[in-house]
């Protein structure tokens, strides 16, 4: 593994900031690259990862309308490149806020430190932009011996993902449980397919070196995982990660996720989920065509999950014929519009509860003769919602036990949330 | 404006700033414009001069200025030396550090006996921290003079510093060793250090694990024993947040199926989950190589994947070489299972006009390929393409059109069964190029099956001259003659005037070449040229396009590396720069003048620019005249939205606090107003007990700067605190409004 060099180009592929770290590949051949992006048609033509005539690899990743570029001419391991290249983005949008061409321009120091401290030779060192801050000069240092001393303590410790002497006066966790949620159903309420990814987001504001412990309730279990006994009730993950501080041998032996935390936010596990789950929306549709002049759709919507949840911000998004125009509509809860642009109408409600019922009526005339409407007929419906309080695997947390060798108290606050993403919850109407 | 008047500035600059914090700020902009690629090359000696500085922020940039710059200056690199040493010997191990990396990495011949001393120190000194630079270093003292290092105590050393407790000098020192045996195949893979290694794994890096793992991946387990145990170890690593790390985990449990070829199926099993996950979860550009490496597994072991299809289904929003390579995926893993689900899909996508004609091309010829693998469902492929053709979409009756000889090919019996009724159908609606040619290839073949045969051909041949395809004409002349020998007494007269057609009537050269030859044959003897037009074809199996199973085995053992994404081995890609260095420097000249870097006059404008604020920075801060040179002046209507406010409130890498005092009390409206006149735009204000709080913004009409900041006011006495990205611009900024309001 090593990489030769790395460019940061502006959406035009102009080299903002390069670091050359080996000198065997020219620079020049970010031209290159930007020759290629000028060609593409469609935004996505070039592949992340390619190489040229001369055997020289380019791996790029897009951050806002910047392009990080990195060049080797070894054949090494690519997925390690863009998990590098994902996590030098991380660190300086830790460091600017925002990554994008001014906040660039503005730091040229600042990045080169990182550049000098995250990679050395093509060899990634770390990317931790914590660990990183110690090494990072850039307000003013004067040399002295009492910066020597913090240094050597920053990296003898063996957790290489926590520096010693962090202090709070307050001691918090907070954990945000988020579900997102894909799922296919057909308009009787039968599920096609679904999947669960879910996130533990943690962030952490402890003192010291604290050991954590965090406990699940029983709903879930982990497949491969000894001395699970599965019932009826549990759902089944089929795969799940740890970020590098969960210990995995404790995980192994007993199922426990034990951690010294990194100092701040990181996201501390991810799961998924593909078992079949109960929707927690259903949508009936009736759409009748009269005369081809004009169209008319009955849309309920109803949801399934407990009275004292509510969806917030649903969406739904029904597909219409390309041709209609003067719409009118009727909802008995939240406001309908046309939308042209998507070919459909849009249905938001502002909170949701559950176990309720709410329809909509909606009339478009027809602009034209066309048999194409069979053909819209086929476009599902998609819905967008978020619910606080709940996760739809049944996920909770437990506790969350805090050891701390000076004993301090700690208040954990966890969060749940789930959501769907784009068209990810989607209702197929015959 | 020319690049020697900037270099010209920029010396003055540096000789008459004494200041530190001034000097900084000089060096500071030199390298903002090397950055944006303005060849500074002359300041060499002025910036070596300037190294001597004890600011380590200067020092830094200064070194980083004398790496990019030392191969034009070698005569001038030997005053850096001195500097170079001195700080080798510095009590702050962050300088120790940084000298040796930058001295290391100037690869000049002429120090490499500097170079030598100082890194065989830097191995033993007192701090980790620059013990794994000079481990590095090693490797580029390697590039210099192999000698130096091959077979001597530096690599001696490099093998005990693998053990050393640090986590970052043990993983660089495997790095290190490794690339300088590289021509010996790398560093010798003891069960010691292989043991060693995995001890520690949880205390490595996610680099230093993938390294680590790359190593194990070659190490060959002395015992099955052994093989369990470091298949039990690492299963845990599957777990990993990291995705190189998982598919470093995999090519180890890949290449120990040699080991224990009776746990194969349950060693893919266990990796398939966690790639699974990686795809829907990680970003675009990892979701390309872990498809790939999906891809290369399934070729292998199709059933694998089988019950996932349903994961391999394109979404509208992945990129082109996302959806092709998920779309290869489904052809591998395709089975009498899930064969509908997988042809319903790509059928979806075929008519699916979000998508790019690439792209639904892409699933017709996927289809195709579907049914050359599952002969038993050939109908239903065939019924999908004729619904495609009567779409009548140009790229898809194209792309239908061919898949449709295709599978003829593939299944004649069986498949024209269905397909010869429709032809006549067909040759009604197809109108474009390559469809015609394929239907025309069809009812030469096959056309004398079904009745209306030589007629639907001679409706073609009516139109002959009016055809401006070269390649329908060629193919239609062919399948006349071939019909011409099966159907003869329908076919005579259409021959006939094909033939006179082709060659009198005609421009282009083949054509009538093609003409004449047929005409030619047939005169010579008409039953030769029945045996040689009719022959006996070989049976069609398999789709040229097919990759050899071959290479799949080969990149398998290439796995987790670029050859896997390439789809081709590392010798057919590589190719060694032996390029000199003359024509290198050529080449950048080139770059230098192509669009990919800024021009130069945008360049040197702006850094004119900015060596002026300088100036008037000092001026200022000498409290010298000239005031309204620096004087802000905002944009009259600027404005932002409250999110837009609050998310660069949170996000601005720069902060001031400023406090002033006012001549008189005001209340909060006449704040607001005075505010206002000056084109600042307050975002928000209120009070809290005798307290005004007001949150406002502007920008600058001359430098597109943009200030917010947040008033505390009580009495007379204002608390400041302003945010943005640039500290000098904050400055000026904190003084205007204070200016302004204490007026």
């Amino acid at each position: 593994m090593s990489l030769s060099a790395i460019l940061i180009l502006d959406f035009k592929g102009r080299t903002l900031i390069s670091r050359d770290y080996r000198e065997d590949v020219p620079l020049s051949y970010g031209s290159k690259f930007c020759k290629q992006l000028k060609e593409q048609t469609n935004e996505y033509d070039i592949k992340p990862i390619s190489h040229d005539e001369d055997g020289i690899t380019y791996i790029y990743i897009k951050h806002n309308s910047l392009y990080i570029l990195a060049l080797t001419k070894n054949d090494i391991n690519g997925a390690m490149v863009v998990e590098f290249l994902y996590g030098l983005v991380k660190v300086l949008t830790s460091y600017f806020g925002t990554l994008e061409e001014e906040s660039i321009k503005d730091n040229f120091v600042i990045i080169h430190e990182l550049f000098d401290e995250m990679m050395d030779f093509g060899v990634p060192q770390f990317t931790e932009s914590d660990l990183l801050k110690e090494y990072i000069t850039s307000d003013s240092h004067q040399l002295s011996e009492e910066v020597s001393k913090s240094i050597s303590k920053a990296v003898t410790g063996k957790v290489s993902w926590r520096r010693e002497g962090i202090f709070y006066k307050k001691n918090e966790v907070f954990l945000d449980v988020v579900e997102n949620l894909k799922m296919v159903i057909t308009a009787s309420g039968t599920v096609v397919s679904s999947e669960i990814i879910g996130n533990v987001h943690a962030n952490v504001k402890l003192s010291g070196m604290p050991k954590l412990r965090l406990g699940l309730n029983d709903k879930i279990l982990f497949k491969h995982a000894k001395g699970g006994e599965k019932n009826n009730k549990s759902v089944e993950m089929d795969d799940i990660k740890f970020h590098q501080c969960v210990k995995l041998s404790d995980f192994q032996n007993d199922q426990s996720i034990t951690f010294i935390p990194p100092d701040g936010e990181f996201e501390l596990m991810s799961y998924r989920i593909s078992k079949p789950l109960k929707p927690l929306f259903v949508v009936d549709a009736l759409i009748e065509t009269h005369a081809r002049s004009r169209v008319e759709y009955y849309v309920k919507v109803k949801s399934l999950f407990r009275t004292s949840l509510q969806a917030t911000e649903t969406e739904v998004i029904i597909p219409v014929s390309p041709n209609v125009d003067s719409p009118t509509f009727k909802t008995s809860i939240g406001k309908c519009t046309y939308q042209a642009q998507l070919d459909a109408m849009v249905w938001k409600i502002k909170t949701f509860e559950g176990r309720k019922n709410h329809v909509l009526r909606a009339h478009f005339k027809l602009s034209s003769f066309s048999d194409e409407s069979e053909l819209q007929r086929n476009k599902p419906i998609y819905l967008r919602f978020k619910i606080n309080y709940k996760t739809v695997s049944g996920l909770m947390v437990k506790y969350l036990k805090v050891h701390e060798k000076s004993g301090y108290r700690s208040l954990p606050w966890v969060r749940y949330l789930t959501e769907t993403k784009e068209n990810n919850y989607a209702i197929r109407i015959n | 404006m020319s690049s020697s008047r900037v270099i010209k500035s920029f010396r003055q600059l540096l000789n008459e700033s004494k200041e530190q914090s001034r000097r900084r700020v000089v060096i500071e902009q030199i390298i903002s414009a090397m950055s944006l690629g303005v060849n500074l090359s002359p300041l060499f000696a002025d910036m070596v001069k300037a190294a001597q500085t004890t600011d380590l922020v200067q020092k830094k940039m200064i070194y980083l200025y004398i790496c990019k710059y030392a191969e034009e200056n070698k005569e001038l690199l030997i005053l850096s030396t001195g500097t170079f040493q001195r700080d080798c010997q510095s009590q702050d191990p962050l300088v120790r550090g940084l000298s040796l990396r930058s001295m290391s990495s100037l690869m000049n011949k002429e120090l490499v006996e500097y170079m030598a001393r100082e890194i065989k120190k830097g191995l033993m000194d007192r701090s980790n921290y620059v013990r794994r630079i000079a481990v590095l270093a090693t490797v580029k003292l390697f590039r210099v003079s192999p000698e130096l290092v091959l077979g001597t105590e530096i690599e001696k050393k490099l093998y005990s510093m693998i053990a050393e407790v640090d986590p970052y000098v043990s993983i660089n020192s495997v790095v290190a060793l490794n690339e300088i045996l590289a021509s010996k195949g790398g560093i010798s893979i003891t069960q010691k250090i292989i043991i060693h290694l995995l001890k520690r794994f949880h205390e490595f890096t996610h680099w230093g694990q993938s390294i680590v793992l790359g190593l194990v991946a070659n190490y060959a387990p002395q015992s099955e024993q052994e093989c369990l145990q470091i298949l039990n170890l690492l299963d845990n690593y599957l777990k990993s947040g990291n995705t190189s790390v998982i598919l470093a985990v995999s090519k180890v449990f890949i290449n120990l199926i040699n080991d224990l070829p009776n746990l194969r199926n349950q060693i893919y099993d266990r990796i398939k989950n966690p790639l699974i996950t990686l795809v829907s979860c990680t970003g675009n550009e990892m979701a390309y190589p872990v498809l790939k490496h999906i891809y290369l597994i399934a070729t292998q072991l199709p059933n694998l994947f089988a019950s996932e299809a349903s994961r391999f289904f394109i979404k509208g929003s992945d990129p082109t070489y996302l959806q092709e390579i998920k779309i290869d995926i489904l052809c591998e893993i395709v089975n009498k299972q899930n064969f509908k689900q997988i042809i319903f899909a790509l059928a979806s996508y075929v008519i699916n006009s979000s998508l790019n004609e690439q792209i639904s091309s892409y699933c017709i010829r996927a289809i195709g390929k579907i049914a050359s693998q599952l002969s038993s469902y050939f109908d239903m492929v065939i019924d999908y393409l004729m619904e495609f053709i009567e779409l009548d979409i140009p790229h898809i009756v194209e792309a239908s059109m061919i898949i449709l000889k295709d599978v003829i090919r593939l299944f004649p019996e069986q498949s024209l069964e269905i397909v010869l009724p429709e032809l006549k159908r067909l040759s009604e609606i197809i109108h474009t190029e390559e469809a015609k040619v394929s239907l025309i290839w069809i009812l030469g073949e096959f056309g004398e099956k079904i009745d209306e045969g030589p007629y639907i051909l001679e409706k073609f041949v009516e139109t002959f001259s009016e055809e401006s395809s070269e390649k329908i004409k060629l193919e239609l002349l062919t399948s006349v003659l071939k019909m011409f020998f099966k159907r003869p007494p329908e076919s005579k007269k259409m021959l006939g005037v094909i033939l006179h057609e082709a060659t009198e009537n005609s421009n282009e050269p083949d054509v009538i070449d093609r003409g004449l030859f047929y005409y030619r044959l047939i005169s010579t003897d008409i039953n030769k040229t029945k045996s040689i037009v009719l022959y006996e074809k070989e049976k069609f199996t398999r789709f040229t396009e097919n990759d050899p199973l071959e290479l799949f085995e080969i990149l398998m053992d290439e796995f987790n590396t670029f050859s896997v994404v390439y789809k081709k081995p590392y010798d057919q890609f590589k190719r060694i720069l032996h390029k000199n260095e003359e024509e290198e420097e050529e080449e950048e000249e080139d770059s230098s003048t192509d669009s990919s870097s800024f021009s130069e006059e945008e360049l040197l404008d702006q850094i004119q620019q900015n060596v002026n604020d300088l100036d008037i920075n000092q001026q200022n801060q000498n409290q010298q005249n000239s005031q309204e040179e620096q004087e802000i002046e905002l944009v009259p209507k600027f404005n932002l939205e409250p999110s837009e406010f609050q998310n660069k409130w949170m996000n601005s890498s720069h902060n001031l606090n400023f406090d002033f005092e006012l001549d008189e009390e005001l209340d909060k409206e006449s704040f607001e107003e005075i505010l206002k006149e000056n084109n600042f735009q307050v975002m928000a204000s209120g009070l809290i007990q005798s307290t005004i709080k007001i949150f406002c913004y502007g920008k600058d009409i001359s430098s597109n700067q943009i200030g917010l900041f947040q008033l505390l006011i009580t009495g007379v006495n204002v608390k400041l605190n302003a945010k943005g990205t640039n500290p000098q611009f904050l400055k000026l900024f904190a003084e205007y409004i204070a200016t302004v309001l204490t007026e």
